[in-house]
């Protein structure tokens, strides 16, 4: 009755090709949103209340330009989750004012606009692109640590 | 014989019809082709309804903006027209010839704004700056 001494699996997961195409994909779409959410933003200025829709583009480009850069050389859950948030939130956001009319609310300006658009067909592919490849990422790292810890207590 | 009691009916509301066709279209024909003869010293506004597809004539034509869409889109005004163009959305819109010749400036829900037509006779397509896939011809003749 011998005992085969499982494998534990891989502590470097950057290194598993599909992980590399993940991160490489993220980061494409991350970036595609920050230009065009930069892009946009001058022209979406006069749209504003406290504070403007322009301006909210650019906080959208800037924080998607940044979670490109943690997904690819960060690569730690930290940033992983705050590129999916940053895509997800982005999305979300774009999906609401195409479809509901919000109106003002609360600080933001009303952005309600029922209409697409190259630009903005392109965004919400790039959003769609990222949000999926972060959700496999964070998935496998989730995956990868309930396995490490299973083998670790015997189970 | 309940029938033969409504043909009667029938025939008058046509004729009804036929009647209030005949005067419409003598009412509009006025406006069709704009020519000298009609006098251009009084600015009173004959198209101060909203259009349906094109309009033409001198005074004053309203443009609505509803729905993410100019009201009418394609409209034919005399050199020097004053347009009054409203926002029934709730989303800020502008309109702004491509040319840069006219512009309302940003309309916010409910406003209005009033621009001149060009003087120069031409085909002048516009647009809503914020949202460019909203579009429109000015012809002025």
């Amino acid at each position: 009755m011998s005992h085969e001494p499982t494998e534990p699996p891989s502590a470097r997961p950057a290194r598993r090709p599909w992980r590399a195409a993940a991160r490489i994909l993220a980061a494409a779409g991350l970036a595609v949103n920050a230009y065009v959410h930069a892009d946009l933003a001058s022209r979406y200025d006069p749209v504003s209340a406290a504070i403007g829709q322009g301006s909210l583009f650019r906080i959208e480009a800037a924080l998607a330009a940044l979670a490109a850069v943690l997904v690819l050389f960060w690569r730690r859950s930290l940033g992983d989750v705050f590129a999916w948030l940053t895509a997800a939130g982005g999305l979300a956001a774009l999906l609401v004012y195409r479809y509901v009319d919000v109106g003002a609310f609360g600080p933001l300006p009303n952005m309600d606009e029922p209409l697409w658009y190259a630009e903005k067909d392109l965004a919400v592919i790039s959003q769609v692109v990222t949000v999926v490849a972060m959700t496999l990422l964070l998935a496998g790292r989730g995956r990868e640590r309930f396995l490490i810890r299973r083998s670790a207590s015997g189970h | 014989m309940s029938m033969r009691h409504r043909r009667p009916h029938t025939a008058l509301i046509v004729a009804a019809l036929c009647l209030v066709t005949t005067l419409t279209g003598c009412s509009d024909s006025g406006g069709g082709t704009p020519s000298s003869s009609t006098p251009p010293a009084s600015a009173s506004a004959p198209a101060s309804a909203s259009p349906s597809s094109s309009e033409s004539g001198k005074g004053e034509v309203k443009v609505t903006i509803k729905d993410f869409a100019f009201h009418p889109a394609t409209f034919e005004v005399s050199p020097g027209t004053k347009i009054t163009v409203t926002n029934e959305d709730s989303a800020t819109h502008t309109l702004t010839a491509d040319d840069q010749s006219f512009d309302t400036g940003n309309l916010a829900q409910g406003k209005s704004a009033t621009i001149t037509a060009p003087s120069k006779p031409g085909s002048y397509s516009y647009i809503c700056s914020i949202h460019p896939n909203m579009k429109g011809t000015l012809t002025v003749r």
